[in-house]
C-alpha cells in the first residue's frame, strides 16, 4: 500500500494566481494512495524543503509528488531533500503545473481542473516507482585533445597540469594551428609566434602530454569514461627518434618549388620540409605526392646527406590505440575560398572578384604570411604577381560572411578587427602606402577593440568606405576595384596594387566525418553543436566529448583560449574520481524474454545497445540477448517503442507506469 | 529600385534632373497603350514635346535630327508604325493595371 | 525545328537589321521562326519602372498568346523582352498571381513555354552541328563577347550561364572559328533605353565598353541585344566625338549581332545578313 505525499506549490503568484491551490490540495488528498496533501508558498525554499523532509519522516511516506515548476528547475532540489530524509530520490515525481498549466492559461476554474489532472498523473506514476541507484561507470583518467592549435594547446596544458595524461592528435606535421602563421595579433600587436611558441614547446616537452603529430583520429569506440581511440600516424618517412632536426635534408632537396601549405601558397617549400622553423616537433616530413624517390625511385639525396640515418623511405602509416575517458575537439577553422568550384552545394564562389584568377587578390591568411617578418618574402611586403611593393591596398570585409547568396549568413566575428590590424601592419611596413577598407559595419566588441580600430583610422591613416565592392577587374597590372561609399552617396573606384579579402571563417576540412565518428552534432555550416548556446557552450550532447575554439563558431584567440580552459575544467570534473556517476533513468532489457532480434540495437541513436550472451554460472551458453550499456544509454526510449517482445523498458518511466497514468485519467 | 520609383512618382517627389527619363518612359507607355506596339517616331515626337514644354530646352527638338536621314538610308526609319490588331485588349489591360494601383496618398 | 518567335518592338522598328540577320542565319540552320500572332509590346523598361502590375501583365499577354499558338518554346531575341517574359514565369510559378494575370490579359495562362534567348537557340541547335556547318571560318575576327545586363542577371530569374563570368556566347563564337578575348566589361550596362533621355550616361558607358574591348585586343564586339547594338553601333560616332580627343585616336569597332557572325561563317553574305545596314561597317 502506498503512502504518498503531495506538495503543491504556489510559486508566489506564478501558480497561485491562475490555479486555486487550496482546492487542488483538497481534491488531491482524496486520490488513492495519498495520505498527505499540503500547499505552500515556495516549495523550493528552505522552509518548503524542510516541510517535505518533515512529512517524509513523520508520515513515513514512500513516495512524494511536488506539484510546482518544471523538473528542469528543481527536480534535483527535491530529490536531495528526499534523500536527506531517508527516501530513495527516485521515488520523487514533479507535476509541472506552472510551465504546463498556470503560465499558459487564464481561466482559473479550467486551469485548476487541469492542475488536478496533472497531479493525478504524477500520483499514478509515483505509485509505480521503484527505488533506483545511480550508476557508477569506471573512468579512464586520461583525455584526448583533437587539434593542436591554440585552443587544443591550452586545453592540453590545463588538463596535463592538473595531473592527468593527455593524448594530443594533430594532422599537420607541427602543432600551432592558424595562430602560428599569423604575423601580429590584435589588440596588442604581439608577435603571434612569440607568444605561442613557448606554449608549443611546453606541450612538446610536457611529461604528461603524448603528442601524435602528422596523425589523424581514425575511429572512436566506447562511451564516456571509456573511449577507445584508433589513431593513424601518417608516414613521415623520417625516423623522429633518430632525426636531430639539423636541416641538411631540406637544404639539399632538389624539388624546391612546391607551394607551401603553411604560407597558403604565397611561398615554396622543398619535398622534404619542416613547415616553419619553430615547428613542434621540429622534425621534417616528406611529401609523398612529389618526392622523386617515393614516386619513381629517383633522387634519394636527403638519405645520402643525413648524418643521423633518419630518412626511411620504407616508412608506412601506423595505427595505434589509446584509451581515454574524455575528448576535447579543437579542430579550428579554415577560410572560405572564392573559387567557382565549392565543396558544398550550398556555397557559391565570388565571380564578382574573379573566382580566384587574379594573383593579387588574396585572402587574409595569405596577407599575414606576406607581412610576417618570418614570411616567404622575408619581411618585405611584396605582392604575389610581380613582387612589387603595393602602394594602394584595398581590404574588403565580409567576403562570404553575412551573405545569403554565398551560403554563409553568419558573421565571422574576427574580420573587422584583423582588417584594422592589417591596415596598421601595412602602414608600418610601407610608409607611403594607402590602405582602403570597404566595410558594412565595424564589429569591435572586445576589450580595447574599438580603440584599436580608431587607432588604425586616426593614427595610421586607413581610409574606411562604408559600402560593398561590386567588381574587381584587372587592367595593365592594376586591380580596378569598384565599390560604393554609402555615407557620401558616391561610387568609389580605386586602382589597387593588391586586394585582401576578409573571407568567411568555415570549419576545418573533414570535421563532419570526425563529428560522425564521435557521435556529436554539427549545424548546416559544419560548426560543431554545443549542448546549450548560453549555459553549456563547451559541452556536446554526447557525454564525455567537449568542444573548444573556432570549430564551434568563429571566434578570436582570447575567446578560443577561454573556451579551451573551460573545456579543460569540464574534463577535470569528469576525471576527478575513478568513477562517474550517471542518472539511472535509462533503459533495461529483460534478458529472459529478449528474442535477440536486435531491432533495438539498430535503432538506438546512441549506439548504446550491445549483443551479449546469457550463460550459466559455469559458462554454458543459454541464449543470445541484447544488453543496454549503462554508460551510453540516454534514456530516450526508442528501444522500448520498437521492441516486439516488450523486453525493453525504461527505468523510472516504465510502460506499466504509463498505462497507470493513462488509466488514472480515463 | 522599382518600388522607390513608383513611390516617388506617386508622391510627386521625383528629382528634377530625372525629368527627361520619366518623360520618356511615360511617353513610351502612352504610346503602347494606344498602338499596342511601339511607334518610334511618335514616341520621339511626344517625348521631345514634353521636354521642351516642361523645361524650355528648345535644343532638344534638333538633337539627333541628323540621325533621321541616316536611319532612313539604312531602311530603319518607319514612317507608318506597325500597330497591334487588337488594341482594345491593350487598353483594357492598361485600365485594369491603373485601377489596381494604389492611389497616391493625399497629404 | 519550329519555335515560337516574339520579335518585340525594336526588331520591327529601328533594329530590323537584327531580324533580317536572324531570319537569314536561323533559316539556313533549319530553324523556322513562327511569329506570335498579334503580339503586343512587353513594356520593357518603362513598364517595370512605372507600374509593377503592368510590367507583369503585358508580357503575360504574350506568353498566353504563345501558348494559344501551341508553342513549347518561345524565342525572344531582345533581352529586355526575354527578361520580362521570364519574370512573369517566375511570378506565376511562385504564388497565385496566375489567376489574376489571366484575368487581366483576358487569356488562359499556363506558364509552361520555355523562353529562349539567341544564345540558347544556338545551344539547342548544337554547337557541334554548328561547327560542322561552318563554310568560312571567321579567322580574322577577334571578338569581345558583350552580354549586357539582362542575359545573365538576376540569376534566380534567368538561370542562364555564370552571371559574373559568362562564357556561353564565347562558345558559340568559337564554333564559327573566330577568336574571343577575355575582357572586363562583359556584363556591364550599356545604358539600355536611356539613349535619348540620358545620352551622357549612355555615351560614358559605351565609351568604357568600346575602349576596354579594344584594350584587350578585340577587333569587334558581338552582342545579342538590339539596345546594346544601338548604344555601341549607332552611338559610336557620338562616343568618338566626345572622347576621341582623349585617346588620340577614334575607336572603330564593328558591332556584330551573334547571328551575323554565325551567318557569315555559314557562308551567307553580309548584305543578306543586313550587316551593311549597321552604322559602323568597317573597323
Amino acid at each position: 500500500m502506498s503512502k504518498i505525499g503531495v506538495f503543491t506549490c504556489w510559486c508566489g503568484e506564478n501558480i497561485a494566481r491562475t490555479v486555486d491551490v487550496d482546492e487542488v490540495a483538497k481534491r488531491v488528498a482524496g486520490f488513492p494512495g495519498v495520505v498527505c496533501s499540503l500547499n505552500y508558498k515556495y516549495m523550493c525554499s528552505d522552509p518548503g524543503q524542510a516541510m517535505v523532509r518533515e512529512k517524509i519522516a513523520s508520515e513515513k511516506l514512500d513516495g512524494i509528488v511536488v506539484a510546482s515548476c518544471s523538473p528542469h528547475m528543481h527536480l534535483k532540489t527535491f530529490r536531495k531533500a528526499a534523500q536527506t530524509a531517508g527516501l530513495n530520490p527516485y521515488l520523487v515525481e514533479m507535476a509541472n503545473i506552472r510551465e504546463q498549466c498556470s503560465w499558459v492559461h487564464h481561466d482559473k476554474p479550467s486551469a485548476t481542473a487541469k492542475a488536478i489532472d496533472i497531479i493525478r498523473l504524477s500520483v499514478a506514476k509515483v505509485r509505480n516507482d521503484v527505488p533506483l541507484r545511480p550508476i557508477q561507470v569506471p573512468v579512464t583518467r586520461r583525455a584526448l585533445v583533437i587539434g593542436g592549435g591554440v585552443a587544443g594547446i591550452q586545453a592540453a596544458l590545463d588538463i596535463a597540469d592538473a595531473g592527468h595524461e593527455v593524448v594530443m592528435v594533430e594532422r599537420e606535421p607541427s602543432i600551432g594551428g592558424k595562430m602560428a602563421g599569423l604575423s601580429e595579433t590584435f589588440p596588442t600587436l604581439d608577435c603571434s609566434q612569440c607568444i605561442l611558441t613557448p606554449r608549443m614547446v611546453e606541450v612538446g616537452q610536457h611529461p604528461r602530454i603524448k603528442l601524435y603529430s602528422y596523425s589523424e583520429v581514425e575511429a572512436v569506440d566506447g562511451f564516456v569514461g571509456n573511449f577507445k581511440i584508433k589513431i593513424r600516424q601518417k608516414a613521415r618517412y623520417v625516423d623522429v627518434s633518430k632525426c636531430t632536426g639539423c636541416g641538411d635534408c631540406w637544404s639539399v632537396c632538389p624539388l624546391k618549388k612546391n607551394p607551401s601549405e603553411f604560407d597558403y601558397g604565397m611561398g615554396m617549400r622543398p619535398a622534404i620540409y619542416i613547415p616553419f622553423p619553430q615547428a613542434v616537433p621540429a622534425r621534417p616530413v616528406i611529401d609523398k605526392k612529389v618526392c622523386a624517390k617515393l614516386i619513381r625511385n629517383g633522387c634519394g639525396l636527403c638519405e645520402k646527406k643525413c648524418k643521423a640515418g633518419a630518412i626511411d623511405f620504407k616508412d608506412e602509416d601506423r595505427v595505434v590505440e589509446e584509451s581515454v575517458g574524455c575528448i576535447v575537439v579543437a579542430t579550428g577553422y579554415k577560410l572560405y575560398n572564392i573559387a567557382k568550384e565549392q565543396p558544398k552545394a550550398s556555397l557559391a564562389g565570388y565571380g564578382e572578384y574573379g573566382y580566384g584568377k587574379y594573383k593579387d587578390v588574396i585572402d587574409s591568411l595569405q596577407f599575414e604570411r606576406l607581412i610576417s617578418a618570418s614570411g616567404p618574402t622575408g619581411g618585405v611586403f611584396k605582392r604575389p604577381s610581380d613582387g612589387a611593393i603595393p602602394k594602394n591596398v584595398v581590404f574588403i570585409s565580409c567576403v562570404g560572411s553575412r551573405d545569403n547568396a554565398k551560403g554563409m549568413p553568419y558573421c565571422s566575428k574576427i574580420c573587422c578587427m584583423y582588417t584594422a590590424k592589417h591596415t596598421m601592419l601595412y602602414k608600418h611596413k610601407v610608409h607611403d602606402g594607402q590602405a582602403h577598407v570597404f566595410y558594412m559595419d565595424i564589429r569591435a566588441g572586445g576589450k580595447g577593440y574599438d580603440e584599436f580600430v580608431r587607432r588604425a583610422i586616426e593614427q595610421d591613416g586607413a581610409r574606411y568606405y562604408r559600402g560593398r565592392v561590386s567588381k574587381i577587374t584587372q587592367e595593365n597590372g592594376k586591380l580596378i576595384v569598384r565599390g560604393a561609399d554609402t555615407l557620401a552617396g558616391t561610387p568609389v573606384e580605386i586602382e589597387a596594387d593588391l586586394v585582401v579579402l576578409a573571407s568567411a571563417m568555415r570549419p576545418a576540412d573533414g570535421v563532419e566525418e570526425l563529428a560522425q565518428k564521435l557521435n556529436i552534432g554539427y549545424d548546416e555550416f559544419g560548426f560543431l553543436m554545443e549542448s546549450h548556446p548560453k549555459l553549456r557552450p563547451v559541452e556536446t550532447n554526447t557525454g564525455g566529448v567537449f568542444i573548444a575554439g573556432a570549430c564551434q563558431a568563429p571566434k578570436d584567440i582570447p575567446e578560443a583560449v577561454a573556451q579551451a580552459s573551460a573545456a579543460a575544467s569540464k574534463v577535470q570534473v569528469m576525471l576527478a574520481a575513478d568513477e562517474l556517476t550517471r542518472e539511472p533513468e535509462i533503459a533495461a532489457i529483460n534478458e529472459q524474454t529478449c528474442a535477440a532480434c536486435y531491432t533495438c540495437l539498430h535503432t538506438c541513436p546512441y549506439h548504446a545497445i550491445e549483443r551479449a550472451e546469457v550463460r550459466t554460472g559455469r559458462g554454458v551458453f543459454i541464449k543470445n540477448t541484447a544488453r543496454v550499456n549503462a554508460g551510453l544509454c540516454m534514456g530516450c526510449g526508442t528501444c522500448v517503442s520498437v521492441c516486439p517482445s516488450k523486453s525493453a523498458d525504461l527505468q523510472g518511466f516504465s510502460e506499466q507506469q504509463i498505462y497507470a497514468m493513462v488509466e488514472s485519467l480515463v | 529600385m522599382d518600388v522607390l520609383r513608383e513611390a516617388s512618382l506617386a508622391q510627386h517627389k521625383a528629382a528634377k534632373p530625372q525629368h527627361a527619363v520619366v518623360a520618356f518612359q511615360k511617353a513610351f507607355l502612352d504610346n503602347i497603350r494606344r498602338n499596342g506596339r511601339l511607334a518610334e517616331l511618335e514616341l520621339i515626337g511626344l517625348y521631345k514635346a514634353d521636354v521642351v514644354w516642361n523645361t524650355g530646352r528648345i535644343g532638344v527638338l534638333f538633337k539627333d535630327a541628323g540621325l533621321a536621314p541616316q536611319l532612313n538610308k539604312r531602311k530603319k526609319l518607319h514612317l507608318l508604325p506597325e500597330k497591334a490588331k487588337d488594341r482594345g485588349v491593350v487598353e483594357r489591360i492598361f485600365a485594369r493595371c491603373s485601377a489596381r494601383c494604389s492611389e497616391p496618398e493625399k497629404k | 525545328m519550329n519555335i515560337g518567335y516574339y520579335p518585340g518592338c525594336a526588331l520591327h522598328g529601328s533594329s530590323n537589321d537584327y531580324e533580317q540577320s536572324l531570319r537569314a542565319c536561323l533559316g539556313l540552320l533549319d530553324v523556322q521562326l513562327q511569329e506570335i500572332k498579334d503580339w503586343i509590346c512587353c513594356g520593357a523598361t518603362a513598364a517595370h519602372s512605372l507600374n509593377h502590375k503592368l510590367s507583369l501583365a503585358l508580357p503575360a499577354r504574350n506568353l498566353a498568346l504563345a501558348e494559344r499558338d501551341g508553342h513549347k518554346q518561345l524565342f525572344a531575341p531582345c533581352p529586355l523582352c526575354s527578361m520580362q517574359l521570364l519574370k512573369v514565369q517566375k511570378a506565376i510559378a511562385g504564388n497565385g498571381a496566375r489567376g489574376e494575370l489571366a484575368q487581366i490579359v483576358e487569356a488562359d495562362l499556363r506558364g509552361d513555354s520555355q523562353v529562349l534567348n539567341l544564345i540558347q537557340v544556338f545551344q539547342n541547335i548544337g554547337l557541334d552541328r554548328l561547327k560542322a556547318a561552318v563554310k568560312i571560318p571567321q579567322k580574322e575576327i577577334t571578338a569581345a563577347c558583350y552580354y549586357g545586363c539582362l542575359l545573365t542577371r538576376p540569376p534566380d530569374v534567368t538561370h542562364f550561364d555564370d552571371f559574373e563570368q559568362p562564357t556561353s556566347m564565347e562558345a558559340v563564337v568559337a564554333a564559327t572559328g573566330a577568336k574571343t578575348v577575355d575582357w572586363n566589361y562583359k556584363t556591364e550596362c550599356c545604358g539600355a533605353g536611356m539613349t535619348m533621355a540620358n545620352e551622357d550616361t549612355v555615351l560614358d558607358l559605351a565609351h568604357k565598353i568600346l575602349s576596354n574591348a579594344a584594350a584587350h585586343g578585340a577587333n569587334c564586339i558581338v552582342v545579342a541585344c538590339p539596345m546594346c547594338h544601338v548604344n555601341l553601333d549607332m552611338k559610336q560616332e557620338a562616343v568618338n566625338r566626345r572622347y576621341g580627343k582623349k585617346h588620340g585616336k577614334k575607336l572603330g569597332m564593328v558591332v556584330y549581332y551573334l547571328s551575323d557572325l554565325v551567318g557569315l561563317a555559314l557562308g551567307i553574305s553580309a548584305e543578306q545578313l543586313g550587316i551593311d545596314r549597321h552604322f559602323v561597317t568597317k573597323a
